[in-house]
């Protein structure tokens, strides 16, 4: 029924398709057209092409420097690892926790300045005792031991000076001790044990007047009649040697005497001013040894005739025994 | 024995407790002229007894003597 020559006319279904030409196919292959022909990435000797603007081709592998074969899987190892897909973030998340590793201070080892391990303080109190590094201290101008320093061990120092030195325990001393702050009150010398030279260089000055007899102190003190008065403790047994004396005026006739004095006795240490002679006079070949804890001064001894002699200064030189 | 620096010349000498010579260290120039040893005991202690007894503008005239001898 309305084939070809019944009369009816064709569909429009078969009139289109009557007036497409049949396809035939070209052969086996296809051949498209590129662009630009086969991109370089496709290529079996490259890398696999990557995404987005990173360098593609991922790290190479290295331990310490030195690349690691290359290899298609990358796997971490260890129990401080822990490997983790994140789908939401599309990304694979490495975790290296702390277990196993030193997190106290304590448990350091073989850190700088130690040679086996690290034990740091003892105590919270022992860190917080001093007041930052040496450094910090040594640089405080502000007196950081307060009003007292007590020092129970030996000083070894060049020069010590101060307004307010006070010794409660044994000076010694392998040079000169000298100074008009030296002014004796009758205990000075109490503990005092040196090898060097007691000088008194102060503007002290007694006049002695002819035929009679003045103690004066080591130290220049005014002198006095009375001996104990100005009698200094020596608390160490040892010589006196080389006395020195300094007249500055001396009107007496006749000769005058300047003795040490040891607990009361003429030692051997003398000095002879003659009659109205002035200047530095001394005795270097006399030496007086003393008992410790002797009480010790001087003897000036005037002569007869004339007015008064003006000492001005004495020294002399104690050697421990 | 005493060893004695007199503050007037710079003579420095040794004399025992009777004021005896016993040594010369060293004689001054203003005393140096002197050779026997007895006069130069006696003339440095008679410069310095005179000399302490001067007013102090004649001390410092002295001392200016002294140096240029």
């Amino acid at each position: 029924m309305g084939g070809e020559g019944s009369g009816r006319k064709p569909s429009e279904e078969t009139i289109v398709k009557r007036m497409t030409p049949e396809q035939t196919p070209v052969g086996d292959g296809m051949f498209i057209p590129n662009y630009s022909g086969i991109q370089a990435a496709a290529l079996k000797t490259s890398k696999p092409l990557g995404t987005g603007t990173s360098a593609g081709g991922g790290h190479t592998i290295q331990d310490e420097g030195v690349s690691e074969t290359q290899r298609t899987n990358l796997n971490f190892s260890g129990s401080a690892v822990h490997v983790t897909d994140s789908a939401a973030g599309d990304a694979t998340i490495v975790h290296i926790d702390a277990v196993g590793g030193a997190s106290d201070h304590s448990a350091l080892s073989n850190l700088d300045y130690a040679t086996a391990g690290h034990t740091g303080f003892a105590s919270e109190a022992l860190n917080t005792s001093l007041s930052g590094s040496y450094f910090t201290h040594a640089a405080d101008s502000t007196d950081p031991h307060g009003v007292t320093l007590t020092q129970t061990q030996i000083i070894s120092s060049g020069t010590i000076s101060g307004s307010a030195i006070h010794l409660t325990g044994a000076l010694t001393a392998v040079g000169e001790i000298s100074g008009s702050a030296f002014r004796g009150d009758g205990s000075f010398l109490t503990g005092v044990t040196g090898s060097g030279t007691i000088v008194y260089e102060g503007l002290y000055s007694t006049s002695t007047n002819s035929g009679s007899n003045q103690f004066v102190s080591f130290l220049g003190t005014t002198g006095s009649s009375v001996e104990d008065y100005i009698r200094h403790r020596v608390t160490q047994a040892g010589n006196f040697s080389k006395a020195w004396l300094y007249v500055s005026a001396n009107t007496i006739t006749n000769t005058s005497l300047l003795t040490l004095r040891d607990d009361g006795a003429s030692g051997s240490t003398q000095i002879s001013v003659g009659g109205g002679l002035t200047g530095e006079f001394s005795d270097d070949t006399n030496a007086t040894t003393i008992a410790a804890n002797s009480l010790c001064n001087w003897k000036i001894t005037t002569g007869a005739g004339g007015g008064a002699i003006f000492t001005r200064g004495t020294s002399i030189d104690f050697t421990p025994s | 024995m005493t060893t004695w620096k007199p503050d007037t010349c710079d003579c420095e000498l040794e004399y025992d407790d009777d004021i005896k010579l016993i040594r010369v260290i060293k004689k001054c120039k203003l005393h140096n002229s002197i050779v026997d040893n007895a006069d130069f005991f006696t003339a440095v202690i008679s410069h310095n007894k005179t000399f302490n007894i001067l007013t102090p503008e004649e001390r410092q005239a002295e001392k200016e003597r002294s140096r240029k001898v």
